[in-house]
């Protein structure tokens, strides 16, 4: 077969490494790949403790890339993100000193714990795939992917991230806690922290990028199109939410389904690749107009997916 | 405060069902429209706290209950009072029970009925204008029950009865103008005796008129081909009273006198047709003295008042809706001239004996000093116009004996007291006499080119018999104060005044009035009055006259298949899947069969989901159906459309079915 069947028998072994160091959490960690595929960031928001640290670390080694952690703080600086440029004595000129977000994965922690300032910082660099710094323009590694997590916004000591930048990030999505019996395994196993010291890069990074430029070619049948669009319409004259999605909503919620689809081997996207990551990109992009009881994202699943016929 | 989602769409059903029965609340007993508002109040405040409903054994006491209380109020759960308030009771218990849109459509539908009552009562044009809005925010309301709960502040729902509503009138207009009228009572539900009667009353004692001149509603209109009658010829007969016991003058009891009484047309002659306001009884108004009538209407020969007679019922038809006859009268014709009724002229002498002494003292006293009948007339009338009488609306109390009260201590009052004595005066002469009560004026309304007599125009005046002359019109009113006579109502009371004076300052208003009134007319005539024989002649028009009424109502039926026929079938052309791609075309041939199987695809369902879930639920089909699916996916998602594809799949759909068939038997 083709350029899918390849890309899934790469794949599924990080899958599954993966699989042994977070348990049960399948799901989230192909949501997580296919992101990165797709060249996208990713938001994970959840309590502390459930995993995301090593979600992103674990991914980091299985695909071997550089991997480097900020941890927000009320007192981060932007400096302390990006870099600085100091002043060589030996040179006589100034010379940048690179932050961490000159990492391939960069882990931002508790990334709503920072002043707006200090997020806007890795929200530009995000974007733009670059930092510029006394008028000199410094090139983001590449892949560049950050994984940024929050603690839920009724937390303490939160500055909730405003919608137009939650907008810089693909998908959001939430670890929750273990099913009982994992949780028992984990309780028994070894120390997770061992664990990822023994996982060795699964992908080279040359395997990596043609990956990436895989995704775009994925196959999209016209019944595909039809069926993007008609979420889309679903969400704007439906009346359920506050605002319909825009077309780059639309665009990324496409990219991402190509990148599930190449991460299961198919060369074409189907409705189901759709659903599978609708959740993950659509979620934190809609507000519902009135709030119901129950689970927001049970919701979402009721008032989008499921109100769409599949074509 | 943060509205709980259900409260929008309870208030939208609640605000309809309000406005519904908002007509009937005037004659709902009070604790009818209490409990509703109650009823309402409860629910919303339920909604929005999340209170519990009452329990099942609650809800139906309370309707037994409200059962109960009906049938003490009324004596009876049929007739249009007893029902009206029977349907609006059962729908605020109805409310204490609405949760789904189930409940909210069964409260609709209430609504809904209440309208139709609303028009059993009344069918003017301002009321049907009401009933209108009513049932567009009815159908306002079942559309939004059939809206999510939470879509609140839509005017969809709104817009959409509407386009509704107005595509349901050109079929009421062709089933308005169609279906077979039936003439009769069927339609008149109120009887007389559950509805107050308006107009002129069976008797008269002082005091009766005033009551009514108050009243500016309309009591008639007479539509006049070419000539009017002038101001002071404009008298409009209505009863005779003929029985006097001192102080109530009563119309003579009984009697079926239909023969065509002695008349001699005289004076100009007026063709006219007149539309006569529901007065709930069977008398007709006409222009004093007719002398041609249609066969809907009789004259009572002695009295020549009008009465409605309807073939083939019994003689009492009252008129329970707007009623129109045609009429001819010649304002000066003699009634009765050559010879009185031996009984008649017994009755039409007597006065009670020993009642009202010096009125017979004068009587005696002013026919001596005459040298005939018509002279003493002149003398009484002069006696009138000389004074100190005085015409007004609210004359002094009297007392046991009221007509010599009146002629001889208080000597004011209106037409009733004016023709009361002149009346008693001649007949204490010996001159048969008798009092006619009726109407007398009209306002022209250059708009529909008719005379509009309201109720403030009620008058009475006397009728006096000579030999040779027959029945004589004498207004003693109109000697005391011409100008009532001439210009056709009563004086002004207060408020009245000011009225007058605002339509004085804008005549523009007066205008806009007769406008008004012209336009409630045609549409009393044109669509109330519509009748048999009015559809008839229409039909005729048409060219259906020779259809019939049977006929009519099998074309009708038969047409009405027709068009539901014609509608179904291209519905159905509209609506048919229209799968010219030949792979969906397989596909969905597979999803029929196994929909059918009970294993229908949801709507929103992947075919790789749908898949999984038949392998699932029937294990023996998984291997047919993923070959189908995935030669389906690859074709139709993956980019590896091939031409022969669409036959592959189709294939293995036919496999599928093979297999589901097999099982199946």
């Amino acid at each position: 077969m083709s350029a899918a069947a390849d890309a899934r028998r790469a794949l599924d072994p990080v899958v599954s490494a993966l699989n042994g160091i977070i348990l049960g959490k399948e799901r989230q960690i192909r949501l997580a790949l296919a992101c990165l595929l797709a060249r996208g960031h990713l938001l994970i928001e959840d309590l502390p403790g459930v995993g995301k640290t090593t979600l992103a670390q674990a991914l980091a080694r299985a695909l071997g890339l550089s991997y480097q952690r900020v941890q927000f703080t009320s007192d981060l600086l932007p400096a302390d993100v990006i870099g600085v440029s100091v002043y060589d004595r030996t040179s006589g000129r100034f010379e940048f000193h690179r932050g961490p977000v000159f990492a391939q994965l960069v882990l931002a922690d508790e990334v709503n714990r920072a002043t707006p300032k200090a997020q806007s910082a890795l929200l530009e660099a995000m974007e733009e795939r670059q930092v510029t710094v006394d008028g000199h323009s410094h090139a983001l590694p590449e892949p560049f992917f950050v994984v940024a997590t929050q603690n839920p916004s009724y937390q303490l000591g939160t500055y909730p991230l405003p919608e137009s930048q939650l907008d810089r990030f693909l998908m959001r999505i939430e670890l929750g806690y273990p099913a009982a019996a994992l949780e028992r395994e984990l309780l028994r196993g070894r120390d997770r922290r061992e664990l990822l010291a023994s996982l060795a890069p699964l992908l080279e990074a040359e395997q990596l990028r043609a990956l990436q430029a895989a995704v775009p070619a994925v196959h999209v049948a016209d019944p595909l199109l039809d069926y993007v669009q008609a979420l889309v319409r679903q969400t704007r004259d439906s009346g359920h939410f506050q605002s319909g999605l825009s077309p780059r909503a639309a665009i990324v919620l496409l990219r991402a389904s190509q990148a599930w689809a190449l991460l299961h081997g198919r060369p074409g996207v189907v409705p189901e690749d759709v659903q599978a990551v609708a959740r993950a990109v659509v979620a934190h992009r809609l507000e519902l107009r009135s709030a119901v009881d129950g689970a927001p994202g049970a919701d979402l699943d009721r008032l989008l997916l499921e109100a769409v016929p599949v074509p | 405060m943060k509205r709980s989602p259900g409260v929008e769409r309870l208030l939208v059903t609640c605000g309809a069902l309000v406005v519904a029965l908002l007509p009937h609340l005037a004659h709902l007993p009070t604790w009818i429209s209490a409990a509703l508002a109650g009823a309402v109040l409860w629910r919303l405040l339920a909604e929005q706290r999340g209170w519990a409903l009452p329990p099942r054994s609650v809800r139906a006491g309370a309707a037994l209950a409200a059962t109960v209380a009906v049938f003490a109020g009324y004596r009876t759960l049929n007739g249009l009072d007893a029902g009206t308030a029977l349907l609006s009771v059962m729908a605020c218990l109805k409310l204490l029970e609405t949760r789904a849109p189930r409940d909210h459509a069964v409260l609709v539908f209430v609504g809904l009925l209440l309208c139709l009552a609303t028009l059993l009562y009344e069918q003017s044009l301002a009321r049907l204008g009401y009933v209108l809005v009513a049932a567009w925010l009815l159908v306002a309301a079942l559309a939004r029950v059939h809206r999510p709960v939470e879509a609140n502040s839509e005017v969809r729902p709104f817009r959409l009865a509407a386009r509704l509503l107005a595509l349901g009138l050109p079929l009421a207009a062709i089933l308005f103008v169609l279906v077979p009228r039936i003439e009769g009572r069927f339609w008149a539900l109120p009887t007389a005796s559950e509805r107050h009667t308006t107009g002129i009353g069976e008797e008269m004692s002082p005091g009766d008129v005033a009551q009514l001149g108050l009243s500016d509603d309309p009591a008639f209109r007479a539509h006049f081909g070419a000539a009017v009658p002038p101001p002071d010829d404009r008298y409009w007969r209505v009863l005779v009273l003929e029985d006097f016991d001192g102080r109530r003058w009563t119309r003579r009891s009984g009697g079926a006198d239909f023969a065509p009484p002695e008349l001699l047309p005289g004076g100009p002659e007026y063709d006219y047709r007149i539309t006569l306001e529901p007065t709930q009884r069977e008398w007709l108004v006409g222009l004093d003295t007719v002398i041609r009538w249609p066969a809907a209407v009789a004259l009572r020969s002695r009295a020549a008042t009008l009465v409605r007679v309807e073939p083939g019922l019994s003689e009492r038809a009252p008129v329970t809706a707007p009623f129109t006859y045609e009429l001819r009268s010649a304002t000066a014709a003699a009634l009765m001239p050559s010879a009185l009724p031996a009984d008649l002229a017994r009755r039409d002498r007597r006065l009670p004996d020993g009642r009202a002494p010096r009125a017979r003292a004068l009587a005696a006293e002013l026919r001596a000093g005459s040298r005939d009948e018509p002279a003493f007339i002149e003398a009484v009338l002069a006696r009138f116009r000389r004074g100190p009488f005085e015409y007004t609306l609210e004359p002094p109390p009297l007392g046991a004996e009221p007509v010599d009260e009146f002629l001889f201590e208080t000597q004011k009052g209106f037409c009733e007291h004016y023709a009361s004595a002149f009346t008693v005066l001649m007949r204490a002469a010996g001159i048969p006499a008798r009092v006619v009560v009726g109407y007398q004026g009209g306002e022209w309304n250059v708009y529909g080119g008719y005379l509009l007599v309201r109720q403030s125009s009620a008058h009475a005046w006397s009728e006096v018999w000579l030999a040779g002359r027959g029945w004589i019109r004498v207004d003693p009113t109109a000697a005391v104060a011409p100008e009532r006579v001439h210009r056709g109502s009563l004086p002004l009371s207060g408020a009245r005044e000011r009225e007058a004076g605002l339509y004085a300052a804008a005549p523009w208003l007066l205008r806009a009035r007769a406008l008004w009134d012209a336009t409630r007319t045609r549409w009393n005539e044109a669509i109330i009055g519509y009748n048999p024989l009015d559809q008839q002649a229409l039909l005729e028009r048409l060219g259906l006259g020779a259809l019939g009424w049977q006929g009519l109502a099998i074309a009708l039926t038969a047409g009405f298949a027709l068009a539901a026929l014609a509608l179904g079938a291209w519905l159905a052309w509209e609506l048919r899947p229209r799968t010219r791609d030949p792979l969906l075309a397989a596909w969905d041939s597979a999803g029929r069969a196994l929909a059918s199987a009970g294993l229908a695809r949801a709507p929103a369902e992947g075919p790789l989901d749908f898949g999984r879930r038949i392998a699932a639920a029937r294990p023996d089909l998984a291997a047919p159906m993923a070959a189908l699916v995935d030669a389906y996916v690859a074709a139709r998602y993956l980019g590896a459309a091939r031409p022969a594809a669409a036959r592959e799949v189709a294939g293995l759909a036919r496999a599928l079915r093979a297999r589901l068939a097999r099982r199946g038997r």
